[in-house]
Order: structure tokens, then sequence, then C-alpha cells
């Protein structure tokens, strides 16, 4: 058994977490971003894990299978739309997709 | 325990029915027919907006995991009825040749969504609310980008999925940080063992900024003027009031149920976002030209308006809450309706491109007009006793700052909103728009949001209606 | 125990910033695939057995294929030289080191801890199982309409492009 107090658990997954969001808000590039959306997940869910098993019910586990679910469900839809974009626009840079607002400011 | 304990989830089973039956009707209708599908839809669907007024007793079922009760199914019938509304406006836009093979996806992709909200609003514990919620979400996305021809729509499609997953993913993980301080997934216990301690507030914060991407609340409303502009006039509608109006409703059951034992931490978040969102949602919509866009930056400043009723945190708040959406829902598919009435004709969405319509299309630029003036709030009309209400509810609460604020806030508005109304009546217009006749579906449309309009805002007894079933902190 | 819970997040946090410090798609996602691979270990020793298996075969397995699949579909990321660059060691060692140490962090805790069913902590698949199958039904059957939308959703969007040529063809 760990015997790592769960505040530091917690802590870990919180680096992850940021890190997720970090990724999200500096990468510009559409995979990266939903590849950071993917490790903020993630983390979210190892929280959960670790609070399921400091609490010692499944209810943790069982909400991961659900997020697991979900996060797969966002990846198919979100990918088919990437595809969708690069269609269009012929790149996946997220600035350069961007006619709605640069159509408007001038 | 019998099955009649089910009936309670009546609202969820009926939908997944008439999902279901659309489905078998896409696999066995073949080549032009798919348009059949709509006439169908709208009837199945009006018969389930029939049916979930029916009396109802309260309960819970799953132990514990599904809840409802008079309010809930009040706002389930609320957004009922707006959906309804969109099904029918949308009827000439699904006509169009380009989107004739795709006819049942839309209604199946709604429908979905509209499960999801349901449940999201009956749900008992945060797995439920988090997966209806992203049940809620994340088929939106692909509506977006449902007219695959145009890149406005793509780019409308990935700029929802990006943020409504990065909300989802920190308010996820201010619910995973609730479990951990809690113990329990489950709404009754975590509000039990809740008393502010630093991790609860932040999980807190995380989930607020969660929701408060749905509801486009400033500062993380900065999606949602792209991508309204960008989707389908349809689905723009659908985003602005359904979606918004069933992440409201959870929001407000939430916020008097779970976090009750925050009251004073949650009253100060709601007020500065709420400031924040009314006056920026405000000026930017003074500047849009094109009207879809103008729409979303006021739906953005009336959500802010919104908050004004939940801070009191009491059942006059509520109440108000649940009304406001009701108007707001009649007035925003008015006007709504009217763009996408012309949209359809001329493809014109742009302000200067509505002048001198009063003389071309007297009908809709009355209609559009009274939708208008409620949306800002000008006093016969319906819109001005929803926010009549929401004041007094924060009055009530002692927030009369705020309310000064808001007054303010709605003078602003009525400049932008009368900006339109002059564009229609008095200016003059080389190239109007000439005059047409639309067909009975969206005349339809518009007469069910008129009648809306005059109706909630005549007769009062909607407001006692609801009343009954509210609830404080 | 502990080190093993810190070497493991270690490898999971660094091998996160190699992935969102990336240019190179494919050398993100492999960096990713180790990343949720260590957090499947942190999983294993968080007494979560089961759930350490779904991260590798669910998360690490479909999920992150999908992306590659896109990656690939797009060319996006790969330049010419690729076929060289692949060869170069700079590329893999650091990826395949890490790696190792996990695997090999694996192997200590399971020479270590014996067999599962001694330790007391562990909430096993069965207990999730049943849970999830009873407790949470509801939650199964919305999970079912989510990932139907989702296929009606992904096969609507994915499946306009054909259409158009389909139709354009007949036209003529």
């Amino acid at each position: 058994m760990l015997t790592i107090p769960i505040e530091t658990q917690i802590l870990f997954a919180g680096i992850l977490f940021f890190l997720g969001l970090i990724g999200l808000l500096v990468r510009r590039n559409m995979i990266f971003m939903l590849m950071s959306i993917e490790i903020m997940l993630n983390s979210a869910g190892l929280v959960f894990i670790i609070a399921g098993n400091h609490w010692k019910q499944p209810d943790g586990q069982v909400m991961f299978i659900f997020i697991l679910t979900v996060a797969a469900v966002e990846v198919a839809i979100g990918l088919a739309l990437i595809l969708q974009v690069y269609h269009h626009y012929k790149t996946l840079d997220a600035d350069a997709v961007n006619k709605l607002r640069d159509q408007n400011s001038k | 325990m019998g099955l009649e304990q089910y009936l309670l989830m009546r609202h969820e089973l009926v939908l997944t029915l008439i999902t279901l039956i659309i489905l078998i009707a896409e696999l066995c209708i073949k080549g032009d027919n798919s348009r059949k599908i709509r006439p169908f839809a709208i009837i199945l669907f009006f018969i389930a907006t029939v049916v979930g007024f029916l009396p109802l007793g309260e309960g819970s079922l799953f132990g514990g995991m599904f809840q409802t009760n008079g309010m809930i199914l009040i706002m389930k019938n609320v957004l009922n009825i707006g959906v309804l509304i969109i099904f029918i406006q949308s009827y000439t836009w699904l006509g169009n040749e380009e989107n004739k093979i795709k006819v049942s996806e839309f209604f199946l992709l709604m429908l979905s969504t509209l499960i999801g909200m349901d449940f999201m609003i009956s749900s008992g514990d945060f797995l439920m609310f988090y997966i209806g919620l992203e049940l809620a979400t994340i088929p939106i996305a692909s509506l977006a980008a449902y007219e695959r021809t145009k890149t406005k729509s793509a780019e409308a499609g990935i700029k929802l999925i990006l943020s409504s997953a990065l909300s989802s993913g920190i308010m996820l993980y201010g619910i995973s940080m609730l479990y951990g301080t809690t113990g329990s997934i489950y709404f009754s216990e975590v509000a039990k063992s809740l008393h502010s301690s630093n991790l609860q507030t932040l999980a807190f914060i995380f989930f607020f900024s969660g929701m408060a991407f749905k509801i486009s609340i400033v500062p993380f409303h900065l999606w949602t003027a792209d991508v309204y502009e960008g989707a389908p006039i349809s689905v723009t509608s659908y985003l602005s009031v359904i979606s918004k109006g069933a992440a409201v409703f959870i929001f407000v059951i939430m916020l008097f149920t779970v976090f009750r034992a925050m009251t004073a931490m949650w009253q100060d978040v709601l007020y500065i976002t709420s400031v924040l969102t009314m006056t920026i949602g405000n000026l930017f919509a003074m500047r849009q030209k094109n009207l879809k866009r103008f729409l979303a930056f006021s739906s953005i400043s009336q959500a802010g308006f919104i908050f004004l009723g939940m801070i009191g945190g009491n059942e006059l708040g509520m109440t108000s809450v649940v009304y406001f959406m009701l108007i707001y829902i009649f007035s925003n598919l008015g006007a709504f309706g009217v763009v996408s009435a012309i949209a359809n004709r001329t493809g014109k969405e742009n302000r200067d491109d509505y002048d001198g319509l009063y003389l071309t299309n007297p009908k809709l630029s009355l209609l559009m007009m009274i939708a208008l003036f409620s949306l800002a709030g000008i006093p016969p009309v319906a819109g001005f006793f929803g926010k009549f209400f929401l004041f007094t509810a924060a009055a009530k609460g002692g927030f009369y700052m705020l309310v000064l604020i808001g007054v303010l806030n709605t003078i602003i508005s009525l400049y932008y909103y009368l900006l339109v109304v002059k564009a229609m009546f008095i200016n003059k217009s080389e190239t109007p728009i000439q005059y047409f006749k639309s067909d009975g579906y969206t005349r339809l449309g518009l007469i069910i949001c008129f009648a809306g309009i005059v109706f909630t805002g005549l007769f009062s007894f909607v407001f006692e209606y609801i009343r009954v079933y509210a609830f404080g902190v | 125990m502990d080190v093993f819970f810190y070497i493991a997040v270690a490898i999971a946090i660094f091998s996160t910033i190699m992935a969102i410090s990336r240019r190179n798609a494919i050398h993100a996602l492999l960096y990713l695939i180790l990343s949720l691979l260590a957090v499947s270990v942190v999983f294993y020793l968080l007494s979560a057995p089961f759930i350490a298996a779904l991260e590798v075969i669910i998360y690490a397995g479909a999920i992150m294929v999908l992306f590659i699949f896109v990656v690939m579909m797009l060319n996006i990321g790969l330049e010419k030289s690729m076929e060289k660059k692949w060869l170069n060691p700079r590329m893999w060692i650091i990826p395949s080191l890490l790696a190792g140490i996990l695997l090999v962090v694996l192997f200590l805790a399971l020479s270590n801890v014996g067999s599962l069913t001694e330790n007391k902590g562990d909430i096993l698949p069965k207990q999730v199982g049943i849970s999830l199958f009873s407790t949470y039904l509801l939650g199964v059957e919305i999970a079912g309409i989510l990932l139907m939308a989702g296929v009606i959703g992904a096969y609507h969007l994915s499946s306009q492009n054909k259409k158009v040529t389909h139709r354009f063809l007949e036209k003529k």
C-alpha cells in the first residue's frame, strides 16, 4: 500500500491537469489542442481514482469508466471535425482558421 | 416496485422512443423521400410536448440518481416548447437541396441532445450530471458543422467542440475534487459535507467556470459569437436558447441545493461575473453589423441578467429565472425566426440589408420589433415583466447596487435594439428586400412566438403557476 | 511502494511536457502514449488494477491510435527527410529509455506486492462491475445513447464528401 498522503497524490494529478491546460492555451495546432484536452480529462480521472482509493469505494472507478467513454466520443467527433476543417482550410493552425473573426474586425 | 415508477422518467422515455422511431424510419425510407421525415418528426415531437404537460408526481429512481419534482417538470416542458418551435422553424431550411440527404440526422442529433439535457436537469448525482451534460453538448458540435459546403460552418463546429471539451474538462476536475473532499458523488451527500474549505472553494470555482462556458458568461464567452455566426440558424437558435436554458436550469438547481453551504461565496462570484457579462455583452453588441453576431452578444448580456435572479438565492429568484427563460425562448426564437426567414429567401444577414423592411414586409418587421422590444424589456411586452421579476428577486436579496447596474445596462441595451428597429422602419434604402410570402411552417413558427410573447406577458397565472413549485436556498 | 509511485509520476509529468512541446505530431503522440502508460502504473499502485488495464487498452490503445490515424492521413508534421529522422537515435532514445524505466517499475512492483488478492485495500473489478450494473445502471444506458449520438454525428460529418461526388456523377 502507498503511504503517500492524498494531498500529494492530488497535487501530482493537478500538475498533469495544468500541463494539459497549458498545452491547450499555448499550442495552436488543433491536433495538439485535442491532445491537451485528453490530458486534462485523464488527470481528472486520476483524481477520481485517487479519491476512490482514499474512500475505499468503487464509485471513483465507475466514474473513470464513464470519463473514458465520453473521451472516446469527444475524440471521434473532434477528429471528424478536424478532418472537415482541414478539407476547407488546408491547415490546422487555429489562428489561420479564423475567418469568422477576421471578417468582422475589419 | 412495479413498472409504473418508471413513468417518472416519462420525458426521457418518450424522447428516446421518438429518436428510435425516426432512426428506423430513416432506414426504411429510400432516396428522395427523406424529406417526408420532417412533418413526421414534428408531429411526433408535438405529441411528446403535449404528453409532457400531463400531471406527474415527484420522486426519485435508481437510488437517487434520477430525481424529479414539479419544478424540474416545468423546466423540461419549457425546453420542449422551445425545441418544437425550432423544429417548425427549421422546416424550410431542411428542405433545401443540399440538406435533403441528411434531414433525419438533424432530428436525431437534436433529440439526443435534448435527452441529455433532460437527464442533466433531473440528475441526482454528478455522474448523471456529467454524462447528461456531455450528451447535451457533443452532438451539437456536429450539428454546427452541418452545412458541409460552407467553410464557416466547419469552423464553428471545431470551435464549439474545442471550447466545450475544455469547459467540461475543467468542470470535471472540479467535480473530482468535490468527490475527493466529500467521498460521495450524490448531490444530497455532497451538500451535507460541504464546509467551504480551500479545496472545496477551488472545486466550486472550477465547476463554475465549466458552467460559465455553457451559459457563455464573460470571461468565458469568446467562442459564442463565432460559433453563433458560423452555424446554421436553426442550430444557432438551439444553442442560444435551449442549450443555454438547460445549463441555466441545472445551474440554478445546483446552486440552491448542492452548493447551499457556500451561498455567501457563490454570491460574490455571481455578482462580479454578472456585472461583467451585462456590460461587456452590451458594449460588443453595439458594434455588430451581422444580425446573428448581434443576437449572440445580446444573448450574452441576457445571461448576465439571468444571474440577477439567481443571486438572491430565494424562491422568487428561481421563479423569475424560469419565467424569464420562457419569455426569452419566445422572444429570441421570434427574432431568430425573422432573421432565418429572410436569410433563407435572400441570404442577407446584415443590419444594413434590413433598411426599409417595413415598407416591403410589414408583418415580419412588426414581429421583429415586438421580439426585440421583449428582449430589451420595454413595458407593454412580456420581456419587461421577465426583467422586472429578476430585478425584484435581486432587490429582495439585498443587492440594490447590482439592480442599479442592471437597470443602467437595460437602458444601454435599448440603444442597440432600437438601431435595428430604426433600420427597418425609418431608414430608406435603394434596394430593399423584396416582398415575399413565407410558407406555412415558417409562418406557424413565427405566430407561435408572437402568441407566446403576448400570452406570457398578459396573463399572470403563468408566473403564479411556476411559483407554486419554486424553492430557495 | 512509494518510490514506484514517484518514479511513475515523474515519467508521466516529463513525457506530458514533452508531448505538449514537440513540433512533430507523431513524436508528441508517442510521448503522450508513454504518459498514459505511466499513469496506468499509478492506477495500479492506487489499487485499481482494472482501470489500469482499461487505461492501456482504451486510452493508449484505441483513442491514441485514432489520433495517429488522423495525423497519418493528413500527413502533418512529416517532412521529406522523415525516414532519415526516424533512424536518428536522438528521436527515439529518450522515449524508449523512459518506457524501459516504467517496465522495471512495474516488474518490481509486481514482485514486491505478491499476489493481488492478499491486498485487502484493492477495489476489485468484481466490485466495480457490480456497482456499474446495479447502482449506476442508468448511467450505462445514457452512455449508450451518447455513443449512438457520437456514431451518428461522426457518420454525418464524414459521409458528406462522398455523397457530393456521387450526386454530381448522377447528374451527368
